[in-house]
């Protein structure tokens, strides 16, 4: 099936805007609404609509449906660094500090991030997971390798 | 030292990014047994602490302080419910890594197992009754995983029952804790607990006891909750059983000692009745469906219904004698019933068969295996060296000290009837002659063909182990019992908790009335 022209301009006008939103979201989490997995869940979108939109009409994976390397792992990894992050931004606080996840931040604040802590791994580790999860289950559910399965099982 | 508590959360949770990475089986199954080698060694250290001290281990996750911040709080119930887990854990998983097949093992049965664990060991760690209910969010997520891991048609199908009215329980537990708050402004345990005492029980708080009855009930597959539990039992491999039905169901119980003994306990004398209603017509339904099926593992799977008629008759009474012999119960249920799983496992990979018409003369055939089950099932019906015996006397004296004559009576029925629905699987498994059959073409069993002799020492070596616990539960009885007794005590007395977890807060607020204006309105 071709591509819906309009879906996929729009989405490609879109895409750029979610993902801003969700570094926006991940960054601004510690105090105010917002956070990694909020943030991980916005960013997730931007991909999950690129899929919808290239994807032909039926729901398939294409030739045109973003991916990385075919056969390749990479949300599985992705997904193991999100959670190894963390878990190693709270073990400072277990080990130095009063408790697991204890903050333990850097005193000098950085331009546009702005105080950066243990806290602030541990939302990128959420952000990170998130993201992997999410499109690792539409990828899944989307996966039918040749369209014309389909039609063969369902004997249209 | 305290905050290192977390330690049986973090053990799992690394070991399942590990084996999930892990180049190869043979790595896998290292990094596996290793890691649940140190999470049985931190709950037993926890464990050690907690008897030597007498003392409640408190930390809250970022060190935000208790009422505000989650708290993670072990006391002796918890410290005992993890202990049993690991070494139940560790059990299976070297069971589970050996017998379970390759399909199965690279579409991630390690790495789903310890998240599981994860998820069990927060239930009996966490302070705080949200987190009580994420703890079985993330059980139920793995344990579907496990269920399912094979997709096999009776699995799916069995899958989907137990998901569906699994969900349920979390809903009506979730809807509860969210009336919790509105009525008491507080979701941490310890603080409820204190909440809780002074009210004068206007009834909001029995409907609320009743809500959390269902949904735990659900999860421990009490009468009439329990049709999800032989639906989807005996469908998985034997290891996934084995862990099931050591540990799930339990924790089920746990949060009804949690929330109906620690937090509610005066609500109980509003509720007995309906506890002790369904307590008995648990321990009936399951032992009569137990008597009627044929299938070696349905069989055990309606037993564990009954035996949860056991543990809430024990709990429902009220008393700490009552309470003492229900956890005493616990702990030997669950260490009898995994191992009697695992050994159900494998004497399928012998006879091919899941039907007991179709089993018998293993007696002669693996004399050892035998052995072991005939001492486990007995321990199981309660013949009197093991532990089975002594967990149903303090049962039973504890019925006849509340003048719960009825129900004493139902639960010795029930032992007769259990008697002889383990002496059928015995008499049928093992005992009678070897008979032809033609095999099952459709059964998942352990293909012990494939095993060399260390790997076949290897999966019994677990049951050699709990069946040796059971056998020293019931020689060291009185030992046990005390220990069980000194949990009872601690958990009706709930001041040192409530103390540990809110040492601070308590001092600093005890002039201002704390009470949340809902909850004065609906005092009035």
């Amino acid at each position: 099936m071709r591509e819906n022209i309009f879906t996929s301009f729009t989405t490609r006008l879109m895409v750029s805007f979610l993902f801003m939103l969700s570094l926006y979201l991940l960054l601004r989490g510690h105090n105010y609404p917002g956070g990694g997995f909020i943030g991980g869940l916005v960013g997730a979108s931007g991909v999950v609509s690129l899929y919808i939109s290239r994807a032909a009409s039926n729901g398939a994976v294409t030739r045109n449906s973003p991916r990385i390397r075919p056969g390749s792992n990479f949300w599985g990894y992705l997904m193991f660094i999100g959670i190894t992050m963390v878990l190693l931004s709270g073990m400072w606080g277990l080990l130095f500090g009063n408790a697991y996840l204890d903050a333990w931040w850097y005193t000098s604040i950085i331009p546009g991030i702005g105080k950066i802590g243990t806290p602030f791994f541990f939302d990128v580790g959420v952000y990170l997971t998130v993201v992997a999860v999410i499109i690792s289950i539409t990828r899944v559910l989307a996966n039918v390798k040749n369209p014309d399965d389909i039609y063969e099982e369902t004997g249209e | 030292m305290d905050r290192f508590i977390v330690l049986p959360l973090l053990i799992p949770l690394t070991t399942a990014i590990l084996a999930m990475i892990a180049p190869g089986r043979v790595p896998r199954r290292w990094v596996v047994r290793t890691a649940l080698t140190l999470n049985l060694a931190a709950a037993l250290w926890i464990f050690a602490t907690i008897l030597r001290d007498n003392t409640v281990l408190v930390t809250n996750a970022g060190a935000w302080p208790a009422p505000y911040g989650i708290t993670l709080a072990v006391d002796e119930l918890s410290a005992l419910m993890l202990t049993i887990t690991a070494v139940l854990a560790l059990g299976v998983g070297i069971f589970g890594d050996i017998t379970i097949d390759i399909t199965r093992e690279r579409f991630g049965f390690l790495p789903i197992l310890n998240f599981m664990l994860m998820g069990i060991n927060l239930a009996f760690i966490t302070g705080d009754i949200f987190n009580l209910y994420v703890a079985f969010e993330v059980m139920l997520t793995g344990s579907f995983g496990l269920l399912v891991l094979g997709d096999r048609d009776n699995q799916i199908k069995g899958g989907i029952k137990y998901m569906i009215i699994n969900l349920m329980s979390s809903t009506i537990f979730l809807l509860a804790i969210g009336l919790t708050y509105g009525v008491l402004g507080t979701l941490n345990m310890a603080h409820l607990a204190e909440r809780a005492a002074d009210v004068e029980s206007p009834g909001i708080l029995t409907i609320l006891a009743a809500m959390y009855l269902v949904g735990f009930s659900i999860k421990a597959a009490a009468v009439p909750f329990f049709f999800w539990l032989p639906a989807s039992y005996h469908t998985p491999p034997a290891a996934v059983t084995a862990i099931f039905g050591g540990i799930l169901t339990k924790v089920g119980i746990y949060g009804m000692l949690r929330v109906h003994v620690f937090i509610f306990p005066n609500e109980m004398q509003h509720l007995q009745w309906l506890w002790l209603l369904m307590a008995g017509a648990t321990m009936l339904v399951g032992v009569t469906g137990a008597l009627y099926q044929r299938e070696i593992r349905r069989v055990f799977s309606f037993l564990i219904i009954s035996h949860v008629g056991y543990i809430m008759m024990g709990i429902g009474f009220d008393s700490r004698v009552g309470l003492a012999a229900a956890i005493f119960y616990m702990a030997h249920h669950m260490i009898v019933k995994t191992a009697l799983f695992m050994m159900a496992g494998i004497l399928e990979g012998i006879h091919k068969a899941k039907d007991l018409h179709r089993m018998g003369g293993t007696v002669n055939r693996a004399p050892v295996l035998s052995v072991l089950f005939f001492i486990a099932a007995m321990a199981l019906s309660g013949i009197p060296p093991l532990s089975g015996f002594f967990a149903k006397f303090a049962l039973l004296s504890a019925a006849f000290s509340a003048e719960q004559y009825i129900l004493g009576g139902i639960s010795l029925i029930v032992s007769l009837l259990t008697i002889i629905a383990v002496y059928r699987v015995w008499h049928e498994g093992f005992w009678k002659p070897a008979v032809d059959h033609i095999l099952d073409p459709f059964i998942e069993e352990i293909v012990l063909e494939r095993l060399d002799n260390v790997q076949r020492r290897l999966i019994v070596a677990p049951s050699v182990v709990l069946v040796g616990l059971a056998i020293g539960m019931g020689l060291f009885a009185n030992a046990s019992y005390e220990l069980a007794d000194r949990i009872a005590g601690q958990l009706l007395d709930r001041t040192r908790y409530v103390d540990a977890v809110l040492g601070d807060y308590q001092e600093e607020f005890e002039a201002e009335n704390t009470l949340p204006p809902t909850f004065q309105v609906g005092r009035e």
